[in-house]
């Protein structure tokens, strides 16, 4: 391993990650219904190293399709930290930017990124497959240039992001084992 | 005269309603008493054949401090609904549990116990049902304010109050679309 120029080892790792993205596509919200067409022959998203994770372990990439009610939140946060690093967050939908239309609904989140770390947004209600299409391209030149860093964000702001979901889910929230072990999230 | 008038007569006869007429064609709309509910829905059941138990639901008549359960059956044969309703006093809303009859209303009434927090009496479940850690007012209450929790409970994203109304922005554009 060239320890004194980690940059380059990063580099290609980098380069690899970007072509070979498996999706966890975690349907919460209308967005998912945008998924398969980007993923079936009509957009054909493997042409971008893109394709279906059977379980957040195999993971890269955690699509999460529109708003979340708190109680799906739960499952997302769990799913995600999961998920073996590298790991990206792409947050489909105007609700997961700022609530969308579920703005004064009494169980939906209205700012994603106070819970769990989002690499790319895509925009619209319902972003079409080409949206998506562009926000995995926009993540491609991200993870390439190495700012794609959401997990290591995670990792650092472990107890703001900890507030934030007790905040919202209540004490009995989950339980530590899911990211509290040796060796990290 | 067509069944579902024939139906009405001898409902009206049996149950003495306060209020029953045809919302929609094979639709009939009957308000019974308290009491005269599980009656009704016997004899829907059993005698006319109304085996198929749709839906129950709870109406909030918050200026009448009212609740109003809808119970609606259905006839396979003869193609007509009949929607049982009865009204519930608002303030500590109780009623007894139905679930003997068709085993889906185990659930409805599980739902309408969460959603607006009428006591169903009887029933072998009352628990936590799609909410997780609920407290206070039950969400689906009329006066439950929303906007209120929710301003309490989430953190807005900034930049939201300064959007403009789509209407106001595509304004021009939209008018000339209509008057093509
Ligand atoms: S952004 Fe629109 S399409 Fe997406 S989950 Fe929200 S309401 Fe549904």
């Amino acid at each position: 391993m060239c320890t004194d120029n980690p940059g380059v080892w990063e580099y290609i790792a980098n380069w690899a990650r970007k072509h070979s993205i498996w999706v966890l596509a975690y349907g919460t919200g209308c967005g998912a219904i945008e998924l398969p067409p980007t993923m079936t022959s009509r957009y054909d998203a493997e042409r971008f190293g893109l394709r279906g994770a059977a379980t957040p372990r195999q993971a890269d990439l955690l699509i999460i399709s529109g708003y979340l009610a708190t109680k799906s939140l739960k499952r997302v946060i769990r799913t995600y930290e999961q998920m073996y690093d590298p790991k990206y967050v792409m947050a489909l939908g105007s609700c997961t930017i700022n609530g969308g239309m579920y703005w004064d609904s009494y169980n939906t989140i209205k700012k994603l990124d106070l819970y769990i770390p989002v690499d790319v947004y895509v925009a619209g209600c319902m972003p079409r497959p080409e949206a998506i299409i562009q926000g995995i391209i926009s993540l491609q030149k991200r993870i390439e240039e190495g700012k794609a860093e959401g997990a290591k964000k995670y990792r650092e702001n472990i107890e703001w992001y900890k507030k934030n979901q007790r905040e919202v889910l209540g004490d009995d929230f989950l339980p530590d084992y899911t990211w509290n072990f040796e060796g990290g999230i | 005269m067509n069944y579902i008038e024939e139906l009405k007569q001898r409902l009206d006869g049996m149950f003495s309603p306060e209020k029953s007429y045809f919302p929609k064609d094979n639709l009939l709309s009957i308000t019974v008493s308290n009491s005269n509910v599980r009656g009704a829905l016997a004899h829907l059941k059993d005698v006319e054949g109304f085996k198929h138990f749709v839906m129950l639901s709870c109406v909030d008549w918050l200026e009448d401090g009212k609740f109003e359960l809808v119970y609606i059956v259905w006839h396979p044969e003869k193609k007509v609904n009949v929607a049982v309703k009865t009204l519930i006093d608002r303030e500590n809303p109780e009623f007894h549990s139905l679930h003997d009859m068709w085993r889906q209303l185990c659930t409805y009434e599980r739902e309408i116990w969460e959603m607006y927090g009428v006591n169903f009496i009887g029933h072998p479940r009352l628990e936590e049902f799609i909410l997780e850690n609920w407290k206070g007012m039950p969400p689906m209450r009329r006066d439950f304010d929303t906007l209120h929790y929710v301003n309490e409970h989430y953190e807005w994203r900034e930049g939201r109050e300064e959007n403009y109304k789509p209407r106001d922005y595509i304004g021009e554009a939209f008018d000339e679309w209509r008057r093509k």
